[in-house]
């Protein structure tokens, strides 16, 4: 996406992180119109503009993953909504009521409520900024991510998880503990990351970013979501998960997530409108699940899930596999146990993200 | 003649032309109509004449043309000199309430599209319908002029106009005649047009061949209603056919276990659970003694489906599998 504008709520104007990105951007873009707005909410769908905003809520929340399915229990630190990138699957085109793409300018808030929170050294924080936005893929502007490393090296009890589909690395030049941070990577079939993922980096070039990490002592993880369903998707997912076993280590990957995918009817909808490329849609076998949503059909989604998870298996993984909101009947029938088995599926997480240090 | 004024004139019925493309409501002239005539207290009808100024337009009032045609009485008129789509908004001041669904708006609709006023379509008929009917009238008088007799005769409703306007010009000829030959409820069609919809976007089949095996079925000897059924199942199994597939076996499997009738299977929704309940209703006739004797009767059919349907959801057997 070009940034065409830039609209800044006033109270935020002289943020350090709204200085900074206007000045970047200046630097390679000639005509990028500058609006200062009253208005706190993001009210215009500005398809070339970037929002910087005061967020008056809570920075730090919880997945809104529903009860119906096994959620991994983590915890978002909301650093922005929508993303530039143009994905033609993406959740938060049905998910959230506006389409602009906005980052929260008080960042001196976030730090103040993360602070107090993470004060609280007997707990542990598995956390990510890579739910409602991606996580790197406004870096290059406004440094958001580099800050908030730099911010979290006091807090040892906390692990920044920073998904993203793009490459940008340089964030690691704040990184004091590489222990502290999981840089990760979506992957999906080649040829969905072809077809399906306008804007983001290849294949092949996250995973040589994802080498480069490992090899300066990162952990990384992957995440296999959305696994879409199209003639040929057994072809697809081998040729990345191949390339995976090239490039990375099974060592190296602190866990690695598989969901199917699954979107509320105005996501459907949306894709058909403005994505007739968008075949995957009318091939898949959707039935509504049990949180509302279209998903497809169990015994589906388990073929696909068990043809990855069984490769994946033997390249190295095992309990670092699980899934993106599934149920115990497929956890038990792809995986042979479930979350309750592994003592919760959050706790799990949170072991396999601890014990690296 | 000036332009914002009008006058008044008592013409021979036969002298006023009553069908001018803007007349959108007519209405046959009641009991009342005939002694407001016959007692010479009729109200005037509205008239416009053409450029030469030869011929009388009605405007507003067939009922009165057409009762004093029948008495062979005179009609007084009011002469108005307007525009072509202005006879139109007249016409609709005047007689626009007996619109009395949004189906019968639709000429109207195509009347001022027909004439590049568009803009002026939402004013005009905001006191007879709401915004959102004026909007799916408006994307439905992009539809070819055929498809209104459908909306007109209740084949069809105007809320699939979201769902028709994503078909092709030659897309819509072939489904068509499913809406021709028959009357579908709002759910239904909205179901037939999203699978259409969606197997010819797949482009495995031919959406031609699916609506001539449709078309098929419309001619059977069956009720309507079961065409209907007949028609929606077709199309399940073409959008879906390992989950169609399945939930065919799947209630043959259960109807195969033979059980009383007052039992009722409940499956968890989408399947996504191997939680099956099954209801019963006991009375003074089937008691607790019956229910248990007919558990024990179906006890290792039960067992053998159970393993069936845990194990074609769990993805470790084939659906045609025992």
């Amino acid at each position: 996406m070009k940034i065409k504008q830039v609209v800044i709520e006033e109270e935020v104007k002289d943020s350090e992180i709204v200085r900074c990105s206007l000045k970047r951007l200046s630097k390679i873009e000639d005509k990028v119109e500058i609006t200062y707005v009253n208005s706190p909410t993001p009210s215009y769908s500005y398809s070339h503009a970037l929002f910087f905003l005061k967020y008056r809520g809570k920075f730090f929340k919880n997945c809104p993953g529903t009860r119906f399915y096994n959620c991994c229990g983590y915890k978002i630190i909301h650093i922005g909504e929508n993303c530039p990138l143009s994905c033609s699957y993406c959740i938060l085109k049905a998910y959230f009521r506006h389409s602009c793409l906005t980052v929260w300018a008080n960042i001196e808030d976030m730090f103040d409520e993360l602070s107090r929170l993470f004060s609280l050294r007997n707990s542990l924080f598995r956390c990510g900024t890579g739910e409602f936005t991606d996580s790197l893929a406004l870096e290059w502007l406004t440094g958001y991510s580099s800050r908030l490393v730099e911010f979290l090296a006091d807090y040892p009890n906390v692990c920044l998880e920073l998904k993203s589909k793009v490459v940008d690395l340089s964030w690691r030049e704040k990184v004091k503990d590489p222990c502290q941070i999981l840089p990760a990577w979506s992957m999906n079939s080649v040829d969905i990351s072809l077809s399906e993922e306008e804007g983001s980096a290849s294949l092949e070039q996250r995973l040589k970013a994802a080498k480069i990490c490992m090899d300066d002592g990162f952990k990384v993880c992957l995440h296999f979501d959305p696994i879409i369903y199209y003639p040929g998707w057994e072809k697809g997912y081998l040729k990345t998960l191949e390339m995976i076993f090239d490039y990375l280590s099974p060592s190296g990957i602190a866990y690695l997530s598989l969901g199917s995918f699954r979107g509320m009817d105005r996501l459907f909808e949306y894709i058909k409108e403005k994505w007739p490329r968008g075949q995957y849609i009318y091939w898949g076998e959707f039935i509504k699940g049990m949180d509302g949503k279209k998903r497809l059909f169990r015994p589906l989604r388990v073929r696909q899930f068990r043809f990855i998870v069984e490769r994946l298996r033997k390249w190295g993984l095992d309990k670092e596999m699980y899934f993106c909101m599934e149920s115990d009947e497929v956890w038990r029938a792809v995986l042979g146990y479930t979350p309750h088995d592994l003592g919760g599926l959050s706790n799990h997480l949170k072991r396999l993200t601890f014990s690296i240090r | 003649m000036n332009r914002n004024s009008f006058f008044v004139l008592t013409l021979s019925p036969h002298q006023i032309e009553c069908s001018a493309p803007w007349l959108f409501f007519k209405r046959e002239p009641s009991k009342l109509t005939y002694w407001c005539i016959e007692n010479k207290i009729q109200p005037p009808v509205g008239v416009c004449r053409n450029d030469e100024g030869e011929s009388f337009f009605l405007l507003w009032g067939y009922d009165i043309v057409e009762g004093c045609k029948r008495l062979g009485r005179e009609v007084t008129c009011y002469v108005m000199e307007l525009s072509l789509w202005e006879r139109a908004v007249v016409h609709l001041k005047a007689e626009g309430h007996l619109g009395r669904e949004p189906s019968d708006f639709i000429y109207c609709i195509r009347f001022f599209l027909d004439r590049g006023r568009k803009d002026k379509i939402e004013s005009i008929l905001a006191p007879f319908l709401s915004r959102r009917e004026i909007e799916f009238l408006l994307k439905w008088g992009h539809l070819p002029s055929s498809w209104d007799v459908l909306l007109q005769t209740k084949h069809l409703s105007l809320d699939c106009i979201d769902i028709l306007k994503k078909f092709k010009a030659d897309e819509l000829e072939e489904i068509y005649p499913l809406f021709e030959l028959l009357s579908w409820g709002r759910n239904k069609a909205m179901e037939l047009l999203d699978g259409l919809l969606e197997i010819s976007r797949r482009g495995n089949v031919s959406l031609s061949d699916v609506c001539r095996e449709l078309k098929e079925i419309c001619f059977r000897d069956l009720s309507p209603a079961d065409k209907i059924s007949r028609i929606l199942e077709k199309i399940r199994n073409i959008r879906s056919p390992y989950l169609f597939r399945f939930e065919r076996r799947l209630w043959d499997r259960l109807s195969q276990m033979r059980l009383n009738k007052g039992w009722t299977w409940n499956i968890s929704p989408g399947f996504e659970t191997d939680n099956l309940s099954l209801h019963v209703r006991l009375d003074k006739e089937y008691g607790v003694r019956e229910l248990v004797k007919d558990l024990a009767g179906i006890k290792e059919r039960w067992e053998n489906f159970y393993k069936w349907y845990c194990g074609v959801l769990g993805g470790r057997k084939e659906i045609d599998e025992d």
